[in-house]
């Protein structure tokens, strides 16, 4: 007889677009313990049901819908979901996590994962309650707005339904297309044009099942605790206070703010931009989750003037410096306008400010000249600019529109070897508002991301190295990072493998990562999973199954076509900065990136010279390839 | 001498009051870090970045000169 689950709902489901097949498939209890849920079992489906060299946006591609047992809305941070798919993007890793209620109702629903496959003749979306499957017809939401289209399908469904929808950006095929959820999106790496191009508009969750937990008793204990620590935390009050757009002031001072493309990493704007933010555009915090006791998010408005904004769930730290540092706009309001236009088109914010960025610095170089521009001066910090850019890209609109759509690399791969430097990326994917020349560690983790250089997998280094954050990790080798300068860049490689291990656990439980700064730890995650499956984890066993993910999303990278050289960094973004304060500081230069990485590869345990995992690491961890 | 501050978004509510038009606060020569928190009565032990002149500094005993300045912030760590 089969082992008793406990913690999940235990049922994969898998809808076949192609031909309206819906199949309800068991776990693989073995595949579970090495890679537990979130983006550990989606890249194990990823790897073994996608094959390589799949066009992302074929039919061949699947959009992955991950939990895990910690996905209930009662765990600290545990409202999340996790899509895994080929990025169309990058072509490689892709995955995007957004927070809500989705994650734990998908699970109500009956499924700790939905597969999507194939392709729908015409648009349809999906519809799961309780074991029902439904596919229903889409094309009346062409055009609309996510708020619309949403609203639409609450009034055909019930209100009881959560619906996690594509805009116009997704139907247009904008290769940074995210998959929305009211205002929070699943944004980074195309999941949004993935399910355009299937045809796939929404999809639709309820559900009221509960899952069983092997030790009741002893999970109430550990989230009590848990919670009570995170309710007297420091750095929680400034969450909720502040949000994460908080942090520009200090990330200016820092030398931590992209400016003008990364010509520079500070502005010295950063206090009037969130002075202004916070005096006339945020309106109050809201939790992402229902239960969630840090409430990081901003309702944000614009109430007067041209750029009159309604009110909504927007405007974080990485939307607020891609609309206002990466392109040098001064108009705050304008920058929240653009945060509301990404969310309604559904597109991602970062790569929509990175590309205007680019394109700003393409133009001022003559290399875009207004021939492409339908008449338009595209000058450094004009707002109007940025705004009409917005629109045009979702929509492909104009040379500019489209071919913005595509991305700075391909972007830059049309325009020509002249516009490479200018085309700030990693693996392909635009980077986010973070400076390696604030912390070198976060150098590494920028050129190792699987999924390029994001904002989500990075951000363990940076709080390691520039904020000083160890989250329990020194216990497993993380050293106390006060002792440390962050311009060093020896031993940089080293700690970042632990920290990679460590960072990532959150997006395999599909828990918020915010809360491992906010006192959650991962010893008090390892002890709600012994309680929730029984089974008898140990920190060491889930940094494994960290190391375990990052190992297998590499080998697919590999197998996509990736090498090392994929690991490398914009020079623009080694070198010293071109103005402001860190102008005269040589320091924050990257001295020797490729001995950052050697070292990294060896800590790693894969070919120092090619950073590829070698067979030895692969059969140590357990990995079939 | 006068050492510039800049206490930035949690830390600003300490700042009210205290620090000069010019972005300044008086301190007797021979003055630390720690001196400069302990003016603005900054809890020692609250989890914040310290910068000098731009540079690093964590060591609550580094002795801060004439002219100098210091930014005290948290890393909300936005993402």
């Amino acid at each position: 007889m089969a082992e008793k689950l406990y913690g999940y709902a235990g049922k994969l489901l898998r809808v076949s677009l192609t031909d309206g097949q819906v199949k309800e498939e068991s776990l693989n209890t073995e595949d579970l313990r090495k890679y537990l849920g979130g983006v550990g079992y989606g890249t194990k489906i990823l790897y073994d049901e996608v094959p390589a060299g799949a066009d992302p946006l074929g039919p061949e591609n699947k959009l992955i819908l991950t939990t895990s047992p910690l996905t209930n809305n009662y765990i600290p941070g545990g409202g999340s979901i996790e899509f895994c798919f080929k990025s169309p993007l990058t072509n490689g890793w892709g995955e995007s996590r957004c927070g809500g209620d989705y994650g734990p109702t998908l699970r109500k629903a009956g499924y700790d994962f939905l597969v999507v496959e194939g392709r729908a003749d015409e648009p349809v979306y999906l519809a799961v309650s309780n074991d029902k499957v439904e596919l229903r017809p889409a094309a009346h939401l062409a055009g609309k707005t996510v708020t619309e289209r949403t609203e639409i399908i609450k009034n055909e469904l019930g209100p009881d339904y959560l619906t996690m929808v594509i805009g116009v950006g997704g139907e247009n095929l904008v290769k940074y297309a995210g998959v929305m959820f009211g205002g929070r999106s699943a944004g980074r790496c195309g999941a949004g044009a993935v399910m355009g191009s299937k045809n796939l508009i929404a999809i639709a969750v309820k559900g009221t099942k509960n899952v069983e937990i092997a030790d009741p008793e002893a999970l109430r204990s550990v989230v009590r605790e848990t919670m009570a620590i995170i309710r007297n935390d420091e750095n929680a009050q400034g969450f909720k206070e502040h949000g994460t757009v908080g942090d520009i002031p200090g990330v200016d001072e820092a030398g931590d703010l992209p400016t003008k493309n990364w010509q520079s990493n500070s502005w010295g704007k950063g206090e009037q931009i969130y002075d202004y933010f916070y005096n006339n555009n945020l309106v109050s915090n809201t939790g992402c989750y229902t239960g969630c006791p840090v409430a990081c998010g901003r309702l944000v408005d614009v109430k007067r003037h041209k750029y009159k904004t309604p009110k909504h769930d927007g405007a974080e730290y990485e939307t607020i410096a891609a609309f206002t540092s990466f392109v040098l706009n001064e108009n705050v309001d304008a920058a929240v306008h653009c945060s509301h236009l990404c969310n309604e088109y559904g597109i991602d914010t970062i790569s929509t400010g990175a590309c205007i960025a680019f394109a700003m610095e393409c133009y001022e170089n003559g290399l875009l000249d207004e021939s492409k521009l339908d008449g338009l001066e595209i000058n450094w910090g004009d707002p109007d600019v940025v705004v009409k850019l917005v629109h045009m890209i979702a929509k492909r609109e104009g040379y500019i529109g489209d071919l913005l759509a595509e991305g700075v690399k391909r972007a830059s791969d049309i325009l020509g070897e002249a516009s490479k430097e200018f085309a700030i990326h990693g693996k392909g994917l635009e980077a986010p508002a973070h400076d390696p020349r604030s912390g070198k560690a976060l150098a590494v983790t920028y050129g190792t991301g699987n999924r390029g250089m994001c904002h989500i997998h990075p951000v363990e280094a940076m709080a390691w190295d520039s904020g000083k954050k160890t989250f329990g990790l020194e216990k497993h080798g993380v050293p106390d990072p006060e002792t440390v300068h962050r311009w060093d860049e020896e031993g940089k490689g080293t700690v970042v493998k632990v920290l990679q291990d460590g960072g990532v656990l959150p997006d395999i439980f599909t828990t918020c990562k915010f809360f491992l700064y906010v006192g959650a730890t991962i010893e008090a995650y390892c002890r709600m999973l012994r309680a929730i499956t029984g089974w008898d984890f140990t920190e060491e066993e889930l940094l494994r199954i960290g190391e375990r993910t990052i190992n297998l999303q590499r080998v697919y990278n590999f197998r996509e076509g990736f090498t090392a050289a994929d690991d490398d960094l914009p020079k623009r973004m080694k070198s010293v900065p071109l103005f402001g304060d860190y102008a005269d500081k040589e320091d924050c230069a990257i001295k020797d990136f490729q001995s950052m990485l050697r070292e990294y590869y060896a800590a790693r345990g894969w070919d120092v010279e090619t950073g590829r995992p070698t067979p030895e690491k692969l059969q140590e961890l357990g990995i079939e390839v | 001498m006068n050492i510039k501050v800049k206490l930035l978004t949690t830390f600003k509510k300490y700042g009210e009051g205290k620090i000069s038009e010019n972005g300044t606060i008086p301190l007797p020569k021979g003055s630390t870090l720690r001196d400069v928190l302990k003016y603005f009565d900054i809890p020692l032990d609250m989890p914040k970045v310290l910068l000098v002149n731009k540079d690093d500094q964590q060591n609550l005993d580094h002795e801060v000169n004439d002219g100098d300045e210091v930014v005290v912030f948290s890393f909300i760590c936005g993402g």
